[in-house]
This record gives structure tokens, C-alpha cells and sequence, in this order.
């Protein structure tokens, strides 16, 4: 059985986004018994997760949230993972950061302190949505185009793909989403969705080991 | 923690400004850029901060100059024939 931390601080809007979609990858049937533990709105806080991955010891963390370069956050933007703080928490593990730029600095000190593999985001994350489905994302089909992206990389890490593979396909499943919305052939406009889709295509970088995988 | 400002060439600059202000996006369909405001952004909104060329206005036009670079590369057409 393989442990998996999923922080999902639903604080605001685009984190709300995060939360409905994140719930997705739970509902998912995994070849290897996965035992989630979801932390979710002011839970996700610095103690809980502090406290998770000294004792639980998760194979794979599913971060969603907001960041920096330096830092991923939890509840209302409170830090939950800094650099040179406590990112050597993360060590033997495969993170998976759906957060603003947190590859650019603190997954590069997270591999150095022993992250088995870092994925994230070396640029902020961009997302387009709906405001008229604002109340229902899941039926936001724009926001589906961002989320489903990013949610094939963690489905495919918690099937037992690589963190390469797993980032390979989130980054087809990003071209097949950027093909709809080129040339405005769904609305006048949509070229600015796949110029933002492509965006987060070119900064989702991995780092560490690009072989790392559960076992 | 705050990130450097990088210099964009003022021609540049316009070029982003125009193609966002000539974009036809349905109002409803919002931007946002990490938690950098409170409410997701539309066309004018994105043009102001382009304009005042702050933080998030710097990002969207890297955006922007990141699309153009990926069209001139010829990846757009590969992606639509793909």
C-alpha cells in the first residue's frame, strides 16, 4: 500500500477550482492500493503537513495551492513548505507541486536534500475560468482544459508511471486542450486560452529523478 | 520575496498591449496568475497591468512573447495538424 498526502486549501476562487478538480484524481481506481490522506481547507496548514510527512511517511505528495519561487502554501496562503525551512521533509519522496513557480528555487533545494523527484511549475501557474460557472467548476469546460491536464499527471504517477512519463502525458493532454482553442475555433478570442495552456506546458518542468516512480 | 523586474523593450511592450486590447475573448471567460489578485481578470484588466507593467503585467507579457516565439518556431502549426 502506498501513502499519499493531497493538500487542498480551498481559500479563494482559483483554489477552490484546485479542490473540485484535485477531487477527481481520488475518485480514480489505481492498480496499487493508495491510501489517501486529503487534507483539505484550514487543515492544510504548516503543523498538519509537518506532522504527516514526519509520521506517515508518504511516498508521493500532492501539493495544490498557491507559491513563489521560495515556497508552497496551504490555507489562505499560509506557508506550508519553504525553502531551506523544511523542504527536507520531502526527502525519499515524489512531489507533484500545482503551484505558482514552486519548481524555480524550492524544488531545486528539495532534490538536493534527497526529493526522490520534484514536479511542478518553474513560471506561475496560469488558469482561465468561466465566471458563469463559477458556482459548479466541475462544469466549467475551460477550466477543465487547465485541470484535467495537470490531473493526468498525478493520476498517471499514482498508476505507477514515472515522473517523466506521468509529466509527458499531462503535457500531451495540454496540446490536445491547446489544439481546441487555436485559431478562435470555439469563440472569437480563444487563442489567448492556448496561449495559456501552452504556457504551463513549457514551465511544467521535472526534477530529481526522472525515472522515480512508486513501488 | 519579490521577484526582479525584467526589462521589456517598449515596442514590444505595445505589440502585447494591442493584440490583448484587439482580442474578441468572451468577457466571462476570466484570467487568473497564481494568487496575484483577488478577483480573475478580463481583457481590460490584463491591458492595465500590462500598461503599468507591474508584476503580473510582466507576466502576461512573457506569456504573450513566449506564444509568439512558439508561433514563429512553426509548434503552433505542428500542435493543429498534430
Amino acid at each position: 500500500m502506498i501513502k499519499c498526502l493531497i493538500t487542498q486549501p480551498n481559500s479563494d476562487k482559483v483554489t477552490s477550482y484546485l479542490f473540485h478538480f484535485g477531487k477527481e484524481i481520488l475518485k480514480e481506481i489505481y492498480p496499487i492500493k493508495i491510501q489517501f490522506m486529503n487534507l483539505e481547507g484550514e487543515k492544510v496548514n504548516k503543523n498538519n503537513v509537518e506532522s504527516y510527512l514526519k509520521k506517515q511517511d508518504p511516498k508521493i505528495v500532492l501539493f495544490n495551492g498557491h507559491g513563489d519561487d521560495w515556497t508552497i502554501c496551504g490555507y489562505k496562503d499560509k506557508d506550508l513548505i519553504m525553502m531551506n525551512e523544511n523542504e527536507d521533509l520531502l526527502k525519499e519522496k515524489i512531489v507533484y507541486s500545482l503551484s505558482c513557480s514552486s519548481a524555480a528555487k524550492l524544488g531545486q533545494s528539495a532534490v538536493l536534500k534527497g526529493t526522490k523527484a520534484f514536479i511542478g511549475y518553474s513560471d506561475s501557474f496560469m488558469i482561465y475560468t468561466d465566471s458563469e460557472r463559477e458556482a459548479t467548476p466541475l462544469k466549467d469546460s475551460i477550466a477543465a482544459s487547465f485541470l484535467k491536464s495537470s490531473n493526468k499527471l498525478s493520476i498517471s504517477l499514482l498508476n505507477g508511471k514515472s515522473a517523466n512519463e506521468s509529466s509527458e502525458k499531462s503535457k500531451e493532454e495540454f496540446q490536445k486542450e491547446t489544439k481546441k482553442y487555436l485559431t478562435g475555433r470555439l469563440f472569437e478570442g480563444s487563442e489567448r486560452i492556448a496561449m495559456a495552456l501552452l504556457w504551463n506546458m513549457d514551465n511544467q518542468v521535472v526534477l530529481g529523478d526522472p525515472e522515480a516512480k512508486i513501488e | 520575496m519579490e521577484e526582479s523586474k525584467i526589462k521589456i523593450e517598449p515596442e514590444l511592450k505595445e505589440i502585447v498591449l494591442q493584440r490583448i486590447l484587439s482580442s474578441k475573448l468572451p468577457s466571462n471567460i476570466r484570467l487568473s496568475v497564481g494568487n496575484s489578485s483577488d478577483e480573475p481578470m478580463g481583457i481590460l484588466e490584463m491591458a492595465e497591468h500590462v500598461k503599468k507593467e507591474d508584476e503580473i503585467g510582466q507576466k502576461i507579457i512573457r506569456m504573450e512573447l513566449n506564444y509568439l516565439k512558439i508561433l514563429k518556431e512553426g509548434i503552433v502549426e505542428k500542435i493543429q495538424s498534430g
